[in-house]
């Protein structure tokens, strides 16, 4: 695309002869920016992504993945038209001399909002398609924890072995659906699992029940508390441990329970 | 700019040495503040032996022993005696003795009637062994948990048993009368040194209802919350 | 002799501040009194609670707030013009800083020196977290004082953007812009002014009743468990607090409404206009929820009610929602006024006239509109409606299109202009940068899949410090170093105003990215005690903050000695064409000699201005340097 092709888009005058080709040049610096900051995204993630416990926190993963991949050309336009013009455009003085007015054409407008329209609308779509598989109903062998939060403790119920954790564990197998439901005793708490993508806030008279997860990493893990919840808030906290089928069943035991 | 004289250049650098004067000052005006950053004396376990200490604090159903200076309402509260704050000594078998001077408050959480993380899994009250206690018949308990920081994961948990609410009231402390206290004792072992928070899950607060069981006493420290600490020494 | 100086001083003294401080004080203890003996000991938040109204409604009787009922309510006479400029402080001196005054600029002027000192302390208050959460463990400050400075610095700030632009800006310059000799109001908005300080006192006296424990969200139900009378000044503060912004924005409402001059139609009221009124319109939308929160946690408090106590029937569901239907418009509100500040500046200093006009307007519009129905974005994991997610997220992410044709407009203007980087103008720059970042990550919390492992979490507090800080404050300081010149008559010294950026703008990015960082590794806000997996990011965050409080200091050094000695600044500082630049500086009392004629939109920068026809453009033609419209080079139009 020439010069002169986008110009009576931005509907600036056509520039004297000697003028450099600002917008050419511009663009192209977007271009290559946004290849660097795309491919230094790629390249880092890995590193500042937290390795997944769950197919649904892999997902959320991918997700943040994808939408700063899209985000980086956008930043980078901004970015780039902004330090272009703060240093092609500046003037050492007082100017004494007005720019030149521009008015952005009805393209430019209808250009503008399509363009961040269906961004937006893409984001909403994707969102909305990860919220939905995230409904589906919890399967028959599901491990389900009952979940407490108390000032300033979690406690964790496995109403199928009839035996609560000593201590504070969550012990889950892998590879086996876990369902959480989850409430509170006193004031609101906040049930968060980063590595397994589950987040929900334990509310007093309530049970609230988080999608169903399947852990398929064996590791620790921590649980936290996400939502303020007075003095000892940031000590509320307890270990997971995801394990293999056969030392769940021993922690079962060891904790009191039958399998 | 005609201001680039030294003059200028200290003023800069007098303010800035200033602004951080303003900042560490105002870190230590909050830290002694009495009404938001209370922080109880420290209690260190008595040595019994080379590997093992004991440590022996009271639980009252008033302020008036432990906290004699306090208005109203904190004088109304129950609260451990004579402070919150622990040390014991590291990699040792600790024995806690906690004499219970109140009566009981059903607790809400059936989870806190069972003993847990002790030596042999039981507590001692008054001598006897006991694993489990009746949700009516607690009147606190003693939580002691790991944050995220601790080198070494601790989970001790024994409900305390209450006196009967109309037990006669023979023993004089401070000039006030109280029961014949419950005694509870237990054991533990300890790891490298580190930092553990302890708390009472028993509804004990005022009006005793959820949530507010929890509140008063219940949130601050001093009172049925407090830390231990785990060193060498 | 000395009997009338005697006189004198009750006079000066009374009505004034002090006399209202003190019968305020004598109110708030004779009210506390009176309730302990009903009550005693069992209801001290019932004391408390008496003892706040009492304060506040005996600090207005001492300040005079009531002396125009007494005298001209009840309609012995009518107020004469003359006494009209009694009250607007006519030769009154500095002491009218401190009185019930009803001019403008007055109350412009005591809202910048307040914004200025709740950023101060509310600063101090983030160099105590960043302190705190420099190193693992609870080592510099207990659990509770922790929980007390996060939620006193939270809402200090919440609070002082709410005000920052609107207040100062917005009762000093709004009403020249639009060519008015004062508010539609001008004793309301006294009142406006004299509630936000009579709400600070009430605020912190939390330091000295235990603190709250809530954060500046003030969740219940712990803010009704909560024992200590620390909880009751949080609640306080946010009614006193309420009530003040409404007064303030009915005001500006009704005089952009009423008071535009001659010619200045819709289509050409500076964007600086539209700014502040789209954004006090939302907060009268926005606050009432959140007034009646507050007095709904205090009935749970004082009554023993319980709207918000599950094993009661009531809901913390409500609180949340309630909470939220004020929180999220909130943000527009501080967004809205501070972008259009940016939008004006920009033009100014690019020279040209607003790319868009019309367009940047209707995103501001559209903006206002559609930030009435997001606030279930922060309900997302809560359990409270599942199946209106989906609507809530269409809604947040819609706003992002709006918003980009600010960037557009920003853009646009910057474009083939002729760009003079003055400070303003740096700020500006500044802003866009971070704007990008703090919009970006905001689609990832409102988008489901990514806030189920964000939300609560420290990438929310990196967010909406990139928003609020990186850009709205960022946007406050823009025109803070833009207006300043005419507010107060003086140059801050540009020098140290660019020291003051990039110590800012560096620590900024540096504090905050770190802590994005420890966001995406999962970990949990307001801790007191920093877990070990996220404590490296923590410090660097802590480091990095050190530099932004260098550059506070820097803008306090520069402020006190530009008051002392600063270089006298002209009537038309930047050679700008919008109408409070018209007027000499030191303003007058009622603005202007002759209501100015508006023919043109501000920005007619590029073509044959038409200054506005104004009986004070001589005045400006001797003091200014030549005006651009007198040598600019004349483009094809």
């Amino acid at each position: 695309m020439s010069e002169t092709d986008i110009d009576p888009i931005i509907g600036s005058p056509a520039p004297e002869s000697k003028e450099p080709r600002h917008l050419r040049r511009v663009l192209i610096l977007w271009a290559v920016f946004s290849v660097i900051g795309i491919a230094v995204w790629l390249a880092v993630a890995r590193f500042i992504l937290p390795p997944a416990a769950t197919d649904l926190d892999n997902s959320d993963n991918f997700t943040l993945l994808v939408f700063t991949v899209l985000a980086v050309p956008v930043a980078m336009f901004v970015w780039v038209f902004l330090g272009y013009s703060l240093i092609v455009f500046r003037v050492k003085e007082r100017p004494i001399a007005d720019g030149i007015p521009l008015k952005p054409t009805p393209l430019l407008q209808i250009g503008w909002l399509s363009i961040t329209g269906i961004l937006c609308l893409f984001l909403v779509i994707w969102g909305l398609f990860g919220f939905y598989q995230e409904t589906s109903a919890a399967p028959s062998n599901a491990l389900v924890v009952q979940v407490t939060g108390q000032q300033w403790l979690w406690t964790f119920y496995y109403p199928q072995y009839g035996v609560s954790s000593q201590g504070q564990v969550l012990e889950l197998p892998v590879n086996r659906p876990v369902i959480f439901n989850v409430t509170s005793k006193d004031v609101l708490h906040g049930f968060a699992i980063r590595a397994l993508g589950v987040r929900v806030d334990a509310n007093p008279g309530e049970v609230t029940t988080t999608p169903v997860v399947t852990p398929t990493r064996t590791g620790s893990y921590t649980v936290v508390c996400v939502e303020l919840c007075g003095l000892y808030h940031s000590y509320m906290w307890s270990a997971v441990n995801v394990v293999s089928e056969s030392s769940f069943s021993s922690w079962v035991v060891s904790q009191g329970g039958h399998v | 700019m005609k201001q680039h004289s030294s003059g200028f250049v200290i003023g800069i650098i007098g303010s800035i040495i200033l602004g951080f004067g303003v900042v560490a000052g105002s870190w230590f005006g909050l830290r002694s503040m009495w009404g938001v950053g209370y922080e109880p004396g420290i209690l260190s376990a008595t040595k019994t032996g080379s590997n093992s200490a004991t440590l022996s604090v009271s639980t009252f159903p008033d302020s008036h022993v432990c906290h004699a200076n306090v208005g109203e309402p904190q004088i109304d509260w129950v609260t451990y005696c004579p402070t919150t704050s622990f040390k014991v000594p590291a990699n040792s078998v600790i024995t806690i003795v906690i004499n219970n001077y109140d009566s009981a408050t059903p607790i809400i959480n059936d989870y806190f009637r069972q003993v847990y993380g002790t030596i042999g899994g039981d507590e001692l009250v008054n001598n006897k062994p006991v694993r489990a206690v009746n949700a009516e018949d607690i009147s606190h308990t003693f939580t002691l948990q790991s944050t995220p920081d601790s080198p070494h994961p601790l989970f001790v948990s024994v409900p305390l048993v209450g006196v009967p609410d109309d037990a006669p009231t023979p023993v004089n402390i401070a000039g006030q009368s109280y029961p014949q206290p419950n005694t509870i004792s237990f054991q533990f072992r300890t790891g490298p040194p580190g930092t553990y928070v302890w708390h009472c899950y028993d509804p004990c607060g005022n009006d005793r209802e959820p949530p507010y069981g929890f509140s008063g006493p219940m949130s601050t420290t001093g009172y049925m919350a407090g830390t231990l600490t785990v060193a060498n020494y | 002799m000395t009997e009338t100086k005697h006189t004198n001083l009750i006079r000066t003294l009374f009505p004034s501040a002090v006399s209202g401080v003190v019968l305020g004080v004598i109110g708030a203890i004779i009210t506390g009194m009176i309730v302990y003996a009903f009550v005693g000991d069992n209801n001290q938040d019932a004391v408390i609670v008496a003892g706040y109204t009492g304060w506040v409604i005996f600090f207005f009787i001492g300040i005079g707030a009531f002396n125009g009922v007494w005298k001209w309510g009840f309609a012995r006479h009518d107020a004469t013009s003359a006494e009209e400029l009694q009250l607007a402080g006519k030769d009154q001196g500095f002491w009218r800083y401190f009185r019930f005054t009803t001019d403008h600029k007055v109350v412009g002027m005591q809202y910048l020196a307040t914004v200025l000192v709740l950023f101060f302390v509310g600063s101090l208050g983030a160099f105590m977290i960043r302190l705190e959460q420099s190193r693992p463990g609870a080592i510099f400050f207990t659990p509770s004082t922790y929980n007390t400075i996060v939620g006193m610095h939270g809402i200090l700030m919440i609070a002082a953007t709410i005000i920052m632009v609107s207040g100062p800006f917005g009762n000093f310059v709004l009403p020249i812009m639009i060519g008015a000799r004062d508010m539609a109001f001008p004793r309301l908005n006294a009142l406006s002014f004299w509630l936000l300080f009579s709400a600070l006192p009430i605020f912190f006296s939390t330091l000295f009743l235990g603190g709250f424990p809530t954060g500046w969200t003030g969740y219940a139900p712990l803010a009704v468990q909560e024992l200590t009378p620390g909880m009751d000044a949080y609640c306080f503060m946010i009614i006193v607090f309420a009530m003040s912004i409404t007064v303030a924005a009915l005001n500006i409402v009704a005089t952009v409404m009423v008071l535009r001059t001659k010619g200045m139609t819709w289509g050409r009221l500076p964007i600086f206009v539209w700014g502040v009124l789209l954004s006090v319109f939302l907060g009268l939308i926005a606050f009432p929820s959140f007034l009646i929160s507050q007095i709904m946690v205090l009935m749970d408090r004082v009554f023993q009610t319980s709207f918000f106590i599950a094993s009661f029937g009531g809901s913390s569901w409500l609180y949340e929602h309630m909470f939220w239907f004020m929180g999220h418009p909130e943000v527009y509100v501080i967004a809205l006024p501070a972008m259009a500040v940016a939008a004006e500046v920009t033009s100014v200093f690019a020279r040209k006239p607003l790319f868009g006009y019309r367009l940047l307007i209707g995103g501001l519009v559209s903006i206002c509109v559609l930030s009435v129905l997001v606030w279930g974005h922060h309900l997302y994991t809560s359990g409270s409606s599942p199946a209106l997610d989906g609507p809530y997220m269409l809604d947040t992410e819609i706003i992002s299109i709006p918003t980009g044709l600010f960037f557009l407009g920003i853009v646009g203007t910057l474009w083939r202009g002729k760009i003079w980087v003055t400070l303003p103008l740096l700020f500006v720059g500044g802003m866009l940068v971070n704007f990008v970042i703090g919009g970006i990550t905001g689609i990832y919390l409102a988008d489901l899949p990514t806030d189920e492992i964000l939300h609560g979490g420290m990438f929310v507090t990196a967010h909406f410090h990139f928003t609020l800080v990186g850009s709205m404050v960022f946007g406050f300081l823009a025109g803070f170093y833009y207006w300043f010149p005419k507010m107060v008559g003086r140059r801050l010294n540009p020098l140290l105003g660019r020291l003051h950026f990039w110590l800012f703008e560096i620590g900024f990015l540096g504090t905050f990215t770190a802590l994005f960082y420890a966001g995406l590794q999962g970990e949990p806000r307001w801790s007191a005690n920093v877990a070990p997996p996220y404590a490296t990011a923590n410090l660097i965050a802590s480091l990095f903050a050190i530099l932004i409080a260098a550059s506070v200091f820097v803008l306090v050094y520069n402020v006190v000695v530009t008051l002392v000695r600063g270089e006298v600044a002209l009537a038309n500082e930047w050679g700008a064409k919008t109408l409070e630049w018209t007027v000499p500086t030191p303003v007058p009392l009622e603005n202007f000699e002759q209501l100015p004629v508006i023919t043109s939109l501000p920005y007619d920068y590029g073509s044959p201005a038409s200054l506005p026809d104004t009986g004070v453009v001589e005045v400006v033609e001797v003091i200014d340097i030549p005006l651009p419209a007198e040598t600019q080079i004349q483009p094809e139009s």
